[in-house]
């Protein structure tokens, strides 16, 4: 059933248009607009000609991308404008907007759906006058009016589809679905019947490809960064994406798949030592080799003990606090001075290079969401400090019972202080990891160095 | 016996003589700089080094490296050699008597023409030293502002000499030791001997001695002369650092005040003078401009500064007669100034350090009298000191009225042109920029002022023209009348130099710059003048194509000029201002190119690369991975030739633009048909790999600023080019071709290392081409065989090892930059 269908709306009928699908004329008539990735822009509101969804329409509005796996299914190259197109509307107009995408190839399936994504992204991006803030499910889309005279909602998806294509070759057919719903085309309250069945649905293909550590035998490795920091090497495991937050671990998978030649290589996960840690055979052969036989053993799960390598560009960091016995987190934007006495470009500078720096991780701020953040340390129950800022932004994801108990820059950044802090409200590092009330420093080895057998 | 003094990197504990050869005394520092700056990681795989205080050969490794793959190429040679008494000797011929051949006497030539740049910085940084040390303590702090750490705090200066400066105590020590290799250069540039290559490793020297000049100028000016500084500013709201709101140019002065001008390099008379009308509460009373490095200066600790343009527009505006009082200072090109003041009527002060002409040295006397005897008729005067020279400036502008200024009327420039030779066109022969001087003369004697406004706005003002008008026609004076009619429409608004940058601020755009959706990192360095609307042009493609620009010297408040019709707003005020895309920093005057595109920033945490006496990895890095490019445009003076050295010791591609070109006379270019020049070696096995000829070359020449700009996009691809980055360079590379030329480049396809980093657009067109052109074996838009450029067919995974690096493999150029295990086994 469609969306339509299924929200027991009417949708009003469109314009149809063809794109050009024969493989040596798909970027025909776009000569006239800027493309490449070079064009990221920002379009203020005083230059726009037209506004889909956002805060004004407190994204109510969606983009959902569909991987069609039965053939004949999809009208290859048909785009069905329902509403104005963007030369038709009074600059500065806003709308509501629902863009439904299917696509279909031999051998394409959920998995690749990650990777189509990021694609489509990049191209639009990429698009002159164009610019995007927000996920597929939270879209916010402004067309600057300096193209307002060559850009339509066609080119834009003729870029998708030209661009998708190219990169992705085993995509054969692609057809689009817009609806810009101006008033007249019966907006929001057309839309969100729609929006409401169309984030379920994006919901459910999220669940369709979610993994777990355990479902899988091969994690994968990136060294890019290796060419700067030479004894790097990042693991992506389902739950644990890389520190510079730039892909997921399908993404890696469908990339490896279409680009072996890459930075991205396939670790063989081999005999879980230790559940908790995130210690594995497989994961520890690997890095010995990649690490210029530097690093022999790296848990997936823990900044204290045997962390994996960090590069420089991570997004974030854990480190320990020995006066607490517990962790803090800091981003790269905050500015001001952690527990540890100094500020993060400090931190990251020690932490950096590519060395195995116990009590230090980089962190991406996407893994911060996920279930097995830190697990090997204790999670959420021993992180006991962070920015204010980043913590408003994470709070959906830290666990309500520790949330106020996560001490800020605005409570303080004195250790001693910060002792008291949690003492008073009762951080349930006091009760798991400090006896009779007093936390137990670990002796932390220095960096490459061994943590004593227990 | 010395005690042994061990600094604790990571786990590891490092007898500090293993890292520096002779410590000097400086061992805690050491100390205090392997602790803080080295990375355990690094040095465990590397070993580690600090060249403290080096001589060039101490560091030559890298600097052979590059020359082998960018030889010096010398344009119009010269044949004879005077440097010593034993000649004249005619290298046409054969050898010297010292043995040096002719190619070697460029390069010896080279070497002068840095050394002279670099002197001129080191002169201006010696006397604000000098003048600090007499004010404040020698043990007073300095920095470059409060939110750097120790590794980003001043790589200008650490990364030569090893040093972190703490005080004026230690600025004193490093600019001595500037000043001590300057002068061994300038023996070398004089009585040296050996080849062209000996001598340009010690331009890149050179080079490297003028940027530690610069950042000495640079954290004075900051620390004790009060101009703003980025690093003392949070990160929140950097982007509008300092607000774009300052007003400049001729229209900005506010009529009816007293004005008063300063030239040259050294700002300290303004300062004195700006500190003088604080007191006095004149600010409101008296106009206060600049010209060249000391207008830029001024408008860093004075919100009410004017410029009005750069250093070699100043014969030109002091002849304008709009100044009351000219303070001239030696500057980075020598103009005879005072003759200008003169002939303008303007009062002059000299606070050179030298004498100028028959002016009596009136440091001396009293203010009052010195003040008397220009108000009283006298010209111009010499006062070497600057708080002198300052508030003698400001009471004789309070004093002295002057009439309406001296400008050729309307009817006597009508009534010269009339009087011209109508069938010579000598002035336009002789114009060293080819202006079209006799049409506008033709055009004047019927009225029409068109073609001198067009020749203002290109006249460097030589005076060449009329010194060949055979009918004495005062074509400078036109020239200013010209200028003068055009000058009350002369108001832009910019904003100021900003100073350093931190790792922080920068880091926010490493990934930008990594992935290549910030295709460039690029400076524009340059005089502007004549040229300046090429440079505002190429300024505003740079920021819509998505790079982030910097801007330094006069430039900045060149390309401030530029403005933008349909937004009603000059350039500064359409784009931001931090290290991101599309966005304009104006780092400050020629002292603050120390500060301008710092790729050795980002290495730092994402290589763990230290800071400190370490150029080798950083040029090394740079050279291979960065996509950082100068481009110089306008006429320069020798102060840029070796700036050029600075940036091209430190990996980056410099791109000079016509004006300048004419003055150079060497270039360091590759040759992308030689593959023995295009190797690394792999970091994992030591071996040699052949790359791709990219980042085709080091110091190069262009003609016009659309050849600029695909200069450029080819300048950024490198080596260590990511899948992506390679894309968005090519795709660049391709845009600017297809657009200036209409064709694709000619060497695309040795850029080629996988179709998936070919620009998605033009990819299907691109592999046929590598089939149908190069003989590749392809299928759709996918490459199934690359032909080796050796002419072996190999599949993907076996031309990805055996031409590029492969993708996240560390690579080096130099030996000692392998890892420890390979380093003495790897094979030549």
């Amino acid at each position: 059933m469609t969306v339509g269908e299924v929200a027991g709306v009417k949708i009003p009928p469109g314009r149809e248009y063809q794109l050009p699908t024969d493989p040596d004329h798909l970027w025909d008539g776009l000569k006239d607009i800027g493309l490449g990735i070079r064009w990221v822009a920002e379009v203020k509101k005083s230059d726009m000609q037209i506004e889909l969804s956002g805060p004004k329409w407190e994204y109510k509005s969606y983009t959902i991308l569909e991987i069609i796996e039965e053939p004949g299914k999809v009208r290859n190259g048909i785009v069905t404008l329902i509403g104005p197109d963007i030369h038709e509307v009074e600059p500065g107009s806003s709308f509501p907007s629902a863009w439904d995408i299917k696509v279909y190839g031999q051998g394409i399936t959920q998995r690749h759906r990650e990777y189509i994504e990021r694609q489509m992204a990049m191209s639009l991006h990429g698009v002159e006058g164009y610019m995007a803030f927000g996920s597929f499910q939270s879209p916010w889309m402004r067309i600057s009016k300096s193209v307002a005279g060559r850009l339509t909602f066609a080119k834009l998806c003729q870029v998708i589809h030209a661009y998708v294509k190219t990169v992705v070759p085993q995509v054969e057919a692609m057809e689009f679905r817009w609806i810009i719903a101006s008033p007249e085309v019966g907006g929001l309250a057309l839309i969100e019947p729609l929006y409401k069945v169309g984030i379920q649905r994006l919901k459910a293909q999220e669940l369709s490809v979610s993994l777990e550590d355990e479902d899988v035998d091969i994690f994968y490795g990136c060294t890019i960064c290796k060419s700067l920091a030479p004894n790097h090497v990042c693991v992506i495991t389902p739950s644990q994406i890389p520190y510079c937050g730039i892909l997921s671990y399908n993404g890696a998978q469908v990339t490896v798949e279409l680009d072996p030649e890459g930075y991205i290589f396939p670790m063989r996960k081999g005999e879980c030592k230790d559940q908790t840690m995130g210690s594995y055979t497989g994961v520890d052969e690997a890095v010995y080799e990649r690490s210029n036989h530097q690093i022999k053993h790296a848990n997936v799960f823990s900044a204290i003990k045997y962390p994996t390598t960090n590069c420089g560009c991570f997004e974030g960091a854990a480190f320990y606090i020995p006066e607490v016995d517990g962790l803090g987190l800091a981003i790269r934007r905050y500015i001001g001075v952690t527990p540890l006495g100094v500020k993060f470009s400090r931190l990251a500078g020690m932490i950096s290079g590519g060395s195995q720096n116990h009590g230090n991780k980089g962190i991406s701020v996407r893994s911060i969401q996920s279930k097995t953040f830190l697990k090997g340390d204790g999670g959420w129950n021993r992180i006991v400090w962070m920015p204010a800022d980043m913590k408003k932004e994470l709070a959906e994801y830290i666990p309500e019972e520790v949330y106020d108990k996560i001490a800020t820059e605005q409570d303080t950044v004195d250790p001693v202080e910060l002792k008291k802090f949690l003492k008073e409200k009762k951080h349930p590092i006091v009760e798991k990891y400090w006896k009779d009330g007093e936390p137990q420093p670990l002796k932390v080895p220095l960096p490459g160095g061994d943590w004593p057998r227990e | 016996m010395k005690e042994k003094r061990i600094a604790h990197v990571g786990s590891l504990e490092v007898d500090i003589s293993e890292v520096v050869r002779d410590p000097r005394g400086h061992e805690d520092e050491i100390v205090e700089i392997m602790e803080n700056d080295f990375v355990e990681g690094r040095h465990s795989n590397f070993g580690g080094w600090i060249t403290l205080l080096p001589d060039a050969a101490d560091i030559a490794e890298l600097d052979y490296a590059l020359l082998s793959r960018y030889p010096p190429l010398y344009t119009d040679p010269e044949g004879v050699c005077t440097d010593c008494g034993l000649g004249p000797c005619n290298l046409e011929d054969g050898q010297g008597k010292c043995g040096l051949d002719m190619e070697a006497l460029q390069g010896r030539l080279s070497l002068r023409k840095a050394c002279r740049g670099c002197m001129t910085q080191m002169v201006a940084s010696r006397q604000l030293l000098d003048y600090a040390l007499k004010r404040w303590p020698e043990a007073t702090p300095v920095s470059m502002g409060e939110i750097l750490s120790i590794s980003d705090h001043a790589p200008a200066i650490s990364v030569l000499s090893g040093i972190h400066v703490k005080t004026i105590k230690d600025l004193n020590r490093v600019l001595t030791y500037g000043e001590g290799q300057l002068a061994k250069l300038f023996q070398a540039s004089y009585s040296g001997t050996g080849t062209a290559v000996n001598f340009e490793s010690m331009v890149l020297h050179a080079g490297s001695v003028l940027l530690l000049a610069m950042g000495v100028a640079e954290m004075l000016k900051i620390s004790c002369y009060g101009f703003i500084s980025a690093a003392n500013q949070q990160l929140d709201g950097i982007e509008q650092f300092p607000p774009a709101t300052l007003s400049c140019g001729w229209a900005s002065i506010e009529s009816g005040k007293p004005v008063v001008a300063f030239v040259g390099d050294d700002f300290l008379p303004a300062w004195c003078a700006v500190d003088q009308m604080k007191q006095d509460a004149l600010t409101e009373k008296i106009e206060i401009c600049g010209l060249g490095a000391t207008g830029d200066d001024i408008v860093r600790f004075y919100d009410r500064g004017r410029i009005i343009g750069p250093a070699v527009r100043a014969p030109k505006a002091i002849r304008n007669g709009l100044f009351d009082v000219v303070v001239i200072s030696p500057g980075c090109v020598p103009l005879d100034l005072l003759s200008e003041a003169e002939r303008a009527e303007s009062k002059a002060i000299w606070v050179g350090h030298n004498g100028s002409g028959d002016l009596p040295d009136s440091t001396d006397q009293p203010i009052d009298r010195i003040v008397d005897r220009l108000a009283g008729g006298e010209k111009a005067v010499w006062i070497r000191d600057p708080e002198k020279a300052g508030k003698v400036a400001l009471q004789v502008a309070l004093r002295v009225k002057r009439g309406a200024p001296r400008i050729i009327s309307d009817a006597d420039a009508m009534k010269q042109a009339k009087g011209h030779k109508h069938d010579c066109d000598l002035c336009t022969m002789v114009c060293p920029v080819g202006l079209p001087v006799s049409r506008a003369v033709r055009q004047l004697s019927g009225g029409d002022w068109t073609g001198f406004f067009e020749v203002e706005k290109g006249c460097n003002f030589c005076g060449k023209c009329e010194q060949a008008c055979p009918s004495q026609v005062h074509l400078r004076d036109i020239i200013v009348a010209a200028e003068r009619k055009g000058a009350g429409n002369d108001k832009f608004v910019m904003r100021p130099g900003r100073g350093p940058i931190s790792i922080t601020e920068l880091l926010q755009s490493a990934f930008a710059v990594g992935w290549g959706s910030i295709p460039a990192m690029v400076t524009i360095f340059g005089c502007g003048d004549a040229h300046r609307d090429e440079i505002a042009w190429i300024a505003s493609e740079l920021l819509n194509g998505g790079c982030m620009v910097f801007v330094a010297g006069c430039a900045g408040a060149e390309v401030a000029r530029s403005f933008n019709q349909a937004k009603k707003k000059h350039l500064f005020q359409q784009y931001n201002a931090t290290c991101a895309s599309r966005n304009i920093v104006n780092c400050g005057s020629c002292s603050a190119i120390c500060h301008a595109v710092p790729m050795y920033l980002m290495l730092r945490p994402s290589g763990g690369i230290p800071l400190f006496g370490n150029l080798p990895p950083l040029g090394d890095s740079i050279s291979l991975g960065g996509a950082q490019t100068i481009i110089l445009w306008g006429a320069l003076p020798d102060r840029m030739y070796a700036a050029a050295a600075a940036w091209a010791r430190l990996g980056s591609t410099i791109i000079v633009g016509p004006a300048s070109s004419l003055g150079w006379k060497r270039y360091l270019v590759g040759n992308r048909y030689d593959r023995s020049k295009w190797w690394v070696r792999h970091g994992e096995t030591g071996k040699r790999r052949e790359v791709e000829p990219v980042k085709e070359h080091m110091v190069v020449p262009v003609e016009t600023k659309e050849e600029a700009l695909t200069m450029l996009a080819r300048s950024v691809l490198n080596v260590r080019d990511y899948r992506e980055s390679r894309l968005t360079h090519l795709e660049v590379l391709i845009d600017y071709c297809e657009r200036f030329y209409q064709q694709l480049p000619e060497d695309w396809w040795l850029a080629v290392r996988s179709d998936f980093e070919l620009p998605p657009r033009y990819r299907r067109h691109m592999v046929s081409l590598l089939e149908s052109e190069h003989g590749w074996e392809t299928e759709g838009v996918k490459v199934n065989k690359a032909r080796h450029r050796d002419g072996r067919m190999m599949t993907m995974s076996e031309f990805a090892a055996n031409y590029g690096m492969e993708q996240g493999i560390y690579c080096t150029r130099l030996r000692s930059l392998l890892p420890l295990r390979l380093r003495d086994t790897a094979e030549d």
